[in-house]
């Protein structure tokens, strides 16, 4: 038996090499970055905390910190209701289930830079499809990515376009694994489908919804792409989000101490939320 | 004081003047056999090498990869190839501005002097003082030093001029071209509030992005007139990094008039990069477009305009006396110092800057950067007239856009954020004076 053990080791210790050097080699790397003013030069020189004092002390940083928490916020709460909502919707439909799951899967498909510059020509409020069609039944569409408080908004519409179908296949296959027998005790006992969702189906479904949550609030707080693509992180800095900061400030300001540094305190800040969604999901298993 | 970009740069002419004139045939075979990789970004100048490269590779023996990238990409990779430690590419292209400084700075790019003063390797009839030394002075470091070495040979440049759609001119403006820049941005507006949502004044970059530098700097500079500029401050320091003037009346003034075309813009602007803009001008829905003379071109092409034949073409509107002022920028073409075929690569670069190739390329790029180029038949025949005019008045007056400085992108980013908040209504004085303090706050 332990023999078998032995051998299972042996056959994972490649993968596992690999995946550490990948994963550990990097971020190794970017905390000792952090800690020097290099410029992609060829020298750098240890500068203590420096790069963190900036990063925490820096009107921008704090903008753009606040400006990623409003878009994770908005963009994992209407993601996940909108996923959940259709994965109940769909649960019902007995004919053409297939088709629409794979229709609905295909934002997921394209990557997001493609998303970005055909969104952007449908918002475009000359040129583009959708303000043509808001006018057809009289409605004034507004400048989407050109103007401040429409910008962002544009920014969380795209990403629930894109990214409502990872909410909706996942919850989507957790609800069509649930046990028949709650459903059928309750139909008996003649409850309302509000009752069996609140009092059946979301309590088996919430470790799974914490996982859904976990997994789009970790992928939103990276949010890079779509914004890069479309507003560049304006207009004046009302789509600045921490990715795209870190970018340029590694590769066109080319600090890259001070961009690593913006990376490691933004992992820490997403490890922390983890373990708390993490402890959520553990409370509720285990109350005692 | 009148800005002639030909008289610009002594220090570089002095220092290249012993090099530009070697005395003996090379041997074109002398590197046969050997393999390269150019690097470039995609853009005409790009198209223009691939039509010729065979002949390159059949004059000389050399194999040439060409590894090309779409503009958004090449920059980073460009770096980073030139950075490595292992050879990636044996010959580059690269903005002939603060990002050829940084390499410089990094020790990343080999000087191009010695080989242009080796008769061995350079033809005698290269003739390096056929470009501008006002062009070469964006490559020539150190800066303003007398013995400064040359990094780059200018490939294509851009000067930043005035396009006008003909038919909105005529619909809107009773044919009348505005004279002066204060007359451009009244009749910008004027166009916009009479298209009724389908035709707009001006179309402008006006995304928060440092690729607006070029084009806003040149618009500074008309309304900075012909008063002294100092490399490597530029425009916007009173000759020393500790003298930022942000906030001068002359900058405000230059920063407002950007501001004023984008407020006639379309609805969304202020997210256009310079491919929106263009296109945006390319469909017909714009009066005016101010920005670099090498759209020129592609405006009189069918595949990929609908104004062909209807654009007119001029320099900057004045804004102080009668003359229009502008910036140049120009692409260059340099080999990495972690190249292990120098030689094979200078030949390469050689070849691709010669009179023959530049002026080929030209016809691509409307910016050839050789002087003999533009008094070249075929040159001419290949471009529109009115083009031709307008940019070779507006190179009379036009100085280099490039502050050498490292992290200037970031203060770029913040000009533009200043301008985008002028253009949403903010007072543009009270604007430059926080912007002064951001960026004396960012230089400590």
């Amino acid at each position: 038996m332990q023999r078998k053990a032995y051998r299972s080791y042996w056959l994972l210790a490649p993968a596992l090499i690999v995946l550490a050097l990948n994963t550990f080699y990097p971020v190794i790397y970017s905390v000792y970055l952090s800690f020097t003013d290099w410029n992609w030069g060829k020298t750098s020189n240890f500068v203590g905390l420096t790069n963190f004092i900036t990063v925490l002390t820096k009107a921008q940083y704090r903008g753009a910190f606040l400006n990623t928490l409003v878009f994770s916020v908005s963009a994992v709460v209407i993601e996940t209701l909108l996923g959940l909502g259709l994965a109940l919707a769909i649960n019902g439909i007995t004919r053409g289930a297939g088709l629409i799951r794979t229709l609905l899967l295909m934002p997921l498909m394209v990557s997001g830079i493609a998303v970005s510059l055909v969104w952007k020509v449908l918002l475009d409020p000359t040129q583009g499809v959708i303000n043509y069609l808001l006018s057809l039944i009289g409605i004034e569409g507004p400048a989407w990515l050109g103007t401040v408080p429409w910008a962002m908004p544009s920014i969380i519409m795209i990403d629930t376009w894109w990214q409502t179908a990872f909410s909706f296949i996942i919850l989507s296959s957790a609800l069509k694994g649930l046990p028949a027998e709650p459903f059928e005790a309750a139909r008996l006992e003649g409850t309302s489908s509000w009752q069996t969702f609140r009092h059946i189906t979301l309590p088996m479904l919430k470790p799974v919804l914490i996982t859904v949550i976990i997994f789009r609030t970790v992928d939103t707080l990276k949010v890079f792409d779509i914004i890069f693509g479309t507003t560049g992180g304006g207009p004046l800095r009302a789509t600045e989000v921490v990715q795209t900061l870190a970018y340029q400030t590694a590769f066109k300001f080319h600090r890259f101490g001070e961009s690593a540094a913006i990376s490691v305190v933004f992992s820490l800040i997403i490890l922390l939320l983890c373990l708390a969604y993490l402890r959520l999901d553990t409370d509720e298993k285990d109350p005692s | 004081m009148s800005i002639k970009w030909l008289l610009g740069g002594l220090a570089t002419a002095s220092a290249l003047s012993v090099a530009s004139v070697p005395a003996l045939a090379i041997d074109w075979k002398s590197q046969s056999g050997k393999e390269i990789t150019v690097m470039a970004s995609e853009n005409p100048w790009t198209n223009g090498l691939r039509e010729h490269i065979s002949e390159f590779e059949a004059a000389t023996g050399i194999k040439v990869n060409l590894s090309a990238f779409a503009e958004d990409l090449y920059s980073d990779r460009m770096n980073l190839a030139v950075r490595s430690t292992e050879p990636v590419a044996d010959a580059y292209m690269v903005q002939m501005d603060s990002a050829l400084f940084e390499q410089w700075k990094a020790e990343a790019v080999e000087p191009l002097s010695p080989y242009i003063a080796d008769a061995n390797k350079t033809e005698a009839a290269y003739e390096v003082s056929d470009f501008p030394a006002g062009f070469l002075q964006g490559a020539s470091f150190p800066v303003g030093d007398a013995a400064a070495q040359l990094y780059s040979i200018p490939i294509s440049f851009e000067t930043y001029t005035l396009f006008y759609n003909k038919d909105l001119v005529a619909k809107y403006l009773d044919g009348k071209v505005p004279a002066t820049m204060d007359e451009l941005i009244d009749a910008a507006a004027k166009v916009s509030a009479a298209g009724n949502g389908d035709d707009f004044g001006a179309t402008m970059r006006g995304k928060l992005s440092a690729e607006l530098v070029d084009t806003m700097t040149g618009i500074v500079f008309n309304a900075w007139g012909g008063d002294p500029i100092v490399l490597p401050q530029n425009v916007w320091f009173d000759g020393d990094w500790s003298k930022p003037r942000f906030n001068d009346p002359k900058i405000t003034k230059g920063l407002s008039h950007y501001a004023g075309l984008l407020k006639s813009g379309p609805p969304s602007v202020l997210s256009y990069g310079w491919e929106d803009a263009s296109r945006f001008f390319a469909d017909g829905h714009a009066a005016f477009f101010v920005d670099a003379s090498v759209f020129g071109p592609s405006f009189e092409d069918k595949a990929s305009s609908k104004v062909v034949g209807k654009v007119g073409y001029a320099p900057l509107p004045p804004v102080i006396g009668d003359v229009g002022y502008s910036g140049h920028w120009s692409w260059g073409i340099s080999i990495p110092k972690n190249s292990e075929k120098k030689d094979a690569a200078w030949l390469f670069v050689q070849w691709a800057t010669g009179k023959s190739m530049t002026t080929e390329f030209g016809k691509k790029t409307g910016g050839a950067p050789r002087l003999s180029s533009w008094t070249d038949a075929g040159y001419k025949a290949a471009l529109n007239p009115d083009y031709i005019a307008a940019v070779q008045t507006q190179m009379q007056h036009t100085r280099p856009t490039s502050v050498f400085r490292e992290g200037w992108s970031e203060t770029v980013l913040q000009i533009v954020n200043t301008i985008q908040q002028i253009a949403g209504g903010a007072d543009p004085q009270e604007s430059t004076n926080a912007l002064q303090e951001e960026v004396a706050a960012t230089l400590k």
